[in-house]
């Protein structure tokens, strides 16, 4: 029998032992319950045991058709300062510090000491943005010092700049990206919470902007989304039926960031929706977090804008798991996406050619006292637009020879930051050509026999007191004059001496339809093919109902109540300077193939009257013609002239303009040709902007230097001249080329 | 397999264990592992460089391993495997029967007292206490001294006393109170060990046959005692506000115990795997000494937990099994008798220091408890916890020898008045 104390001792022992062992059991369960169940406040206090960084992409340069760079994205640093620093340990140092960084980036040292006193108890005051300074020396700025010791405090926030070449005359037509957008990368976007929510009004606007039938794009997101959701397709498309706003098929909460991802990479046609028609972030806390921290450049105008697809940056990031101390310990796979560079643009602007073209414009404007201009190279060949400048003077104050500014012009607003800022006049608005339309009706009336060119017209004669002549439809008279009267013109002197009576003569015999045909065959009802966005117009012309034999039918033979855009213009006009006589798309941007010599084109006119044509403008830049002023020594020029009044428009009381006539006195006279003769290369349009009609003012002193042929005819000339020696096409007159071009 | 050798395994396990656990809790970032992945955003360039000084992937592996088993930690393990080997063959009933100037017991508390005492005016600071003495090259803890001494001295005394330790003033007061002089000196710096010492002697006493009204009397004034020694000291207080509400002051008093439970949370069931903790990386304090059990908890995950208490468990069974004479196949009846009674008591304080030591850590690391600075026994970095510990339960295996050779002698001497066959007695003998 055990001793008791022995058995108490044993009992003791054992309970003690034991219980131990049973806490020991219950810190294992505590264990278990930490790693299992979920503790929020646990996860909120631990704090984040990543950074996140942004791997910049660069936004895709752009380059001319020889590869010269014309735009490209560089790295820019934002200059800050922590004023608080600056003022550390009781020693104001803003007044050296101010003067240091003056002399480092060139900043106005007044205007950077008045930004660090504006507040003293500021923090963080921004001095510069990084497009304000292009020549930063970054490491210049961090090793600052003043008297002898390190400025702290001076932050170079990095992002991407957009740097367009400084002198680059294509600025205006590449565009801006000075809008900078503040947006995510699309991973981390996939990762917020976001409905499903399908825009239906939405998806059918961005299909037809594509030439998408939309019906077909609804079909295919229902068919998708279907899948994706596992929802079933006619229930989709009952709920989708008939809705005039979004409507949300899933709802955040059931929907993993891979199906997120699936709805927004889901193409129409090889062509993503923009997310926000299918998506949309319902974690606005969290996409304004992300938004704070991806800069992404965004066109915001001319090809930057037309070519967003193409040329944007997708950034990418690195997200780190890092120590305490902020080492970095390792990336998780997955966890490093790199950011992908925009591709390149290569447009089809020559340099050389846009710079000269550009000079050349300005250079008319100032002698003509013009308010602006825009002038046009293009190859009628292939349809490649060489060079296209758009002038505009917004400066009101600008000496314009005694000649007044028009009070009321939309095309330029207050300070240029109006509808028109960045507008590109080219494909952006139209104008009425005049006469220089006649060329292309004059070859459309030979092509439908309508007239011969040596058939007489019954013109009337009288010189610049010419009574006109009266025409007749049914009970409406209308009497149409020539600028300088020609008794009995034949239909080619008619073109020679741009008669209106003459082209009015034949338009008379021909049938609406005839004339309507015109429009359509010279491609003035269609976009030229570009591509620069909704922004490019089409030609403006009474519709078929509204045509009127008297007035619309005989305007538009020569020029008036139609307008085009100057593209269009050049476009049309590509029929009579092609052998083919056809109409090419005109290209803005360079395909990634080699282009062919000869773009196909549909044909407007046969190849016959292509040639009589051509023979008859290359009068008009002869002695007897309208556009003798643009007659070069050295290539056969074929043109048209045209002074058309400007369009008047009066401001309405709600901002709106309403066109109203024409003005008196007022003009944009233009002028296009092409050489040379014999196998064309070039064409070339210009037109200016409401020129100085004082008597005795411009170059000839006569008062007729508002004349198409006088001011922009010799812009083309020169123009011409120039490119066809740069591209190195000989000359088809006797004069040496680099005679003309060492005299100028 | 006698109960000795298995924790004599089960030692060993712990030691190889706890030496991996605390290589991998120490590892530190890379110099420049920043350059593991370069986006120079000047150039625009991506880059993975290997940093040529650091020496190939392979390279470091191999140092790695190399640090690991033979590095400080390595060794110390050695060193506390050469102490377990050591207190395995030190005959505590013989030390303990020797009276006079040869008893070992005064001169240990004299011992423990005096180094106590040079804590207090030589001692060495570290981590804002003052725990650490430095005799020579060797630096350590005498509270670590006095936490494995104290329970032999308790046993000692006990035994003495053995017929009069139902009475309160001769047999229950005096260790008792020789137990919380001792405490006192220790609770200065380090309370979490005092009231591991005082629990310890008092449960020791209580199986030595003190009455349960004599413990009951005495746990309040323990209970001020400990007040007073956390209201002495601000950071104690924060410690059990922290413990109260860890998220009020996530980022200062709470720090500790959310980064702990948060390495345990984050490892999840499965764990992250081995070396791959995060909150080594600076997040957790003291991850490879009081805290290394939430990292084997961060890194293999409930398998790894369970496998550190299943050794725990082992022996505190296996030390149960020993000083309860259950180690030895004796009849139940003579069980009592398979252990001397020193031995048995000392044991018990040595299983229970041990057991109890793991249980304040491990409810420490997951939050059940307020911060204290104890050790998880043989697993967490330390030099003098380790061979304290492994020489502590070298003595329990000690003891468990002793009773096997006590049986198989007492065994011998029936088998030879059954048989008296000599082959048979020199088998059992061989044996």
């Amino acid at each position: 029998m055990p001793d008791p104390k022995e058995r108490r001792r044993d009992r003791v022992m054992t309970i003690m032992l034991g219980g131990t062992m049973l806490l020991l059991l219950a810190g294992l369960v505590r264990v278990m319950h930490l790693e299992t169940v979920p503790n929020d406040r646990l996860d909120a206090n631990l704090g984040r045991r990543t950074r996140s960084s942004v791997d910049f992409a660069f936004r895709g340069p752009i380059l001319d058709r020889r590869g010269r760079v014309l735009a490209a994205s560089v790295l820019g640093r934002d200059l800050a300062v922590d004023v608080k620093v600056l003022r550390g340990n009781g020693v104001d140092r803003r007044d050296r510090v101010a003067q240091e960084i003056s002399n480092v980036t060139g900043l106005d040292s007044t205007q950077v000491l008045d930004r660090l006193r504006q507040r003293d108890d500021a923090r963080y005051v921004r001095l510069a943005r990084a497009e304000d300074l292009p020549y930063l020396e970054p490491d210049r700025l961090r090793k600052l010092t003043v008297e002898g010791e390190r400025v702290r405090g001076i932050i170079l926030d990095r992002r991407p700049v957009r740097r367009c070449l400084e002198d680059s005359a294509a600025a205006p037509l590449i565009g801006d990206v000075r809008a900078v957008e503040w947006g995510p990368a699309p991973r981390e976007l996939d990762r917020l919470a976001s409905n499903v929510t399908v825009d239906v009004a939405g998806l059918r606007r961005w299909c037809e902007q594509r030439e998408i039938p939309a019906d077909t794009g609804i079909r295919a997101v229902e068919a998708h989304l279907a899948d994706v959701l596992g929802i079933g397709p006619g229930e989709i498309r009952r709920r989708l039926e008939d809705s005039t706003r979004p409507v949300v098929l899933a709802s955040a909460i059931r929907l993993s960031p891979e199906i997120v991802r699936s709805v927004r990479s889901f193409q129409i046609g090889q062509r993503t929706p923009p997310r926000h028609l299918l998506l949309d972030i319902t974690d606005r806390e969290g996409l304004t977090r992300l938004m704070r921290r991806y800069p992404i450049q965004r066109g915001a105008s001319g090809v930057e804008a037309a070519r967003e697809g193409i040329l944007q940056a997708r950034h990418g990031t690195l997200k780190r798991t890092v120590a305490a101390t902020g080492d970095t310990l390792f990336v998780d796979d997955g966890d490093f996406e790199p950011g992908r560079d925009g591709d390149a643009v290569m447009l089809t602007i020559d340099l050389e050619i846009q710079r000269y073209a550009e000079s050349r414009l300005r250079e008319a404007i100032d002698d003509h006292h013009a308010v602006g201009g825009w002038i046009v190279v293009a190859d009628p060949l292939t349809g490649e637009i060489l060079a296209a400048v758009d002038v505009l003077h917004n400066d009101r104050a600008r000496d314009r020879g005694g000649w007044r500014e028009i009070d009321l012009d939309p095309a330029r607003d207050p300070g240029g930051l109006g509808p028109s800022h960045q507008r590109n006049r080219v494909w952006t608005d139209t104008f009425e050509p005049g006469s220089t339309f006649k060329a292309l009706f004059w070859s459309w009336a030979i092509d439908q026999g309508a007239a011969q060119p040596d058939e007489i017209l019954p013109t009337p004669g009288g010189g610049f007191a010419n009574p006109g002549h009266v025409f007749t439809s049914g009970r409406h008279r209308r009497r149409i004059r020539d600028t300088y009267g020609h008794e009995d013109a034949d239909f080619r002197k008619s073109l020679i001496k741009s008669l209106n009576t003459g082209m009015a003569f034949v338009a008379e015999r021909m049938t609406s339809g005839q004339m309507q045909e015109m429009i359509t065959r010279f491609g003035l009802r269609d976009r030229t093919g570009i591509d620069m966005g909704p922004a490019e117009q089409v030609a403006m012309v009474s519709s078929p109902e509204n045509w009127h034999r008297l007035y619309t039918q005989l305007s538009v033979s020569f020029g008036q109540e139609i307008s085009m855009t100057p593209l269009q213009l050049v476009r049309a006009f590509c029929a009579i300077a092609r052998p083919d006589g056809g109409v090419p798309l005109l290209n803005l941007v360079r395909p990634s193939e080699i282009q062919t010599f000869n773009t196909p084109a549909p044909r407007a006119i046969s190849s016959e009257s292509v040639r009589v044509t051509r023979e008859t403008l290359e009068q008009v830049v002869g002695p007897d013609g309208t556009g003798r002023k643009a007659a070069s020594d050295r290539y056969r020029i074929f043109g048209k002239s045209g002074t058309p009044q400007m369009n008047r428009y009066d401001l309405q009381e709600d901002g709106s303009w309403k066109s109203n006539g024409h003005h008196e006195d007022r003009y944009m006279p233009n002028f296009i040709a092409g050489a040379p003769f014999d196998a064309p290369r070039l064409i070339v349009a210009c037109g200016l902007q409401d020129p100085d009609k004082h008597a005795g003012a411009n170059l000839d002193g006569n008062g007729m230097g508002y004349g198409g042929g006088y001011s922009a005819g010799r812009v083309v000339r020169d123009v011409i001249d120039f490119t066809l020696v740069y591209l190195g096409v000989p000359s088809d007159k006797t004069a040496d080329a680099n005679a003309i071009v060492d005299a100028r | 397999m006698r109960s000795g050798q298995i924790i004599a395994l089960l030692v060993l396990t712990l030691f190889v264990f706890g030496v991996v656990m605390v290589a991998s809790a120490r590892l530190t970032p890379l110099p420049r592992a920043e350059a593991t992945i370069r986006v120079d955003q000047d150039t625009h360039t991506r880059a993975y460089i290997v940093d040529e000084s650091e020496g190939s992937p392979s390279m470091l592996a191999g140092r790695r391993v190399f640090d690991t088993l033979l590095g400080k930690d390595g060794r110390l393990a050695l060193l506390a495997l050469a102490a377990l080997l050591v207190g395995a063959f030190v005959p505590v009933e013989r030390l303990a029967s020797l009276g006079g100037l040869l008893s070992p017991a005064p001169w240990l508390l004299a011992t423990i007292v005096g180094l106590l005492l040079m804590t207090l005016v030589v001692g060495e600071q570290a981590h804002g206490a003052t725990r650490w003495l430095r005799l020579g090259p060797v630096r350590f803890q005498p509270s670590e001294v006095a936490k494995w001494g104290l329970p032999a001295i308790v046993a000692w005394h006990c035994l003495r006393h053995a017929d009069g330790m139902h009475r309160l003033f001769t047999g229950f007061a005096p260790p008792v109170v020789l137990s919380a002089i001792v405490c006192v000196l220790i609770a200065k710096e380090d309370l979490g060990t005092a009231v591991l010492v005082m629990s310890v002697s008092m449960l020791m006493v209580l199986a030595a046959g003190a009455r349960w009204w004599h413990v009951a009397m005495v746990v309040p004034a323990g209970i001020l005692a400990f007040v007073g020694f956390v209201v002495a000291s601000p950071y104690r207080i924060n410690r059990i506000t922290a413990f109260l509400e860890p998220f009020r002051d996530a980022q200062d008093t709470g720090y500790q115990v959310i980064q702990s439970m948060g390495a345990i949370a984050g490892g999840g069931f499965g764990g992250r795997g081995l070396g791959h903790s995060l909150q080594k990386f600076d997040y957790l304090p003291f991850d490879h000494t009081d805290f290394i059990f939430a990292i084997i908890c961060e890194e293999l995950g409930f398998f790894g937990a369970a496998m550190i208490v299943a050794i725990f468990l082992g022996i505190l069974v296996c030390g149960w099994a020993i000083v309860t004479g259950r180690s030895t196949p004796v009849e139940p009846e003579e069980r009592g008798r398979a252990v001397p009674p020193f031995s048995a008591l000392f044991g018990f304080g040595i299983v229970l220091t041990f057991g109890l030591q793991a249980v304040i850590n491990i409810a420490v690391v997951t939050g059940m408890a307020p911060t204290k600075g104890i050790a998880l026994p043989l697993v967490s970095q330390g030099g003098t916890g380790w061979v304290l510990t492994a020489f502590s339960l070298g003595l329990l295996i000690s003891i468990d020898r002793q009773a096997w050779r006590h049986w198989m002698r007492s065994e011998s001497h029936a088998s030879r008045d059954r048989f008296a066959s000599p082959p048979a007695v020199a088998m059992l003998e061989r044996a």
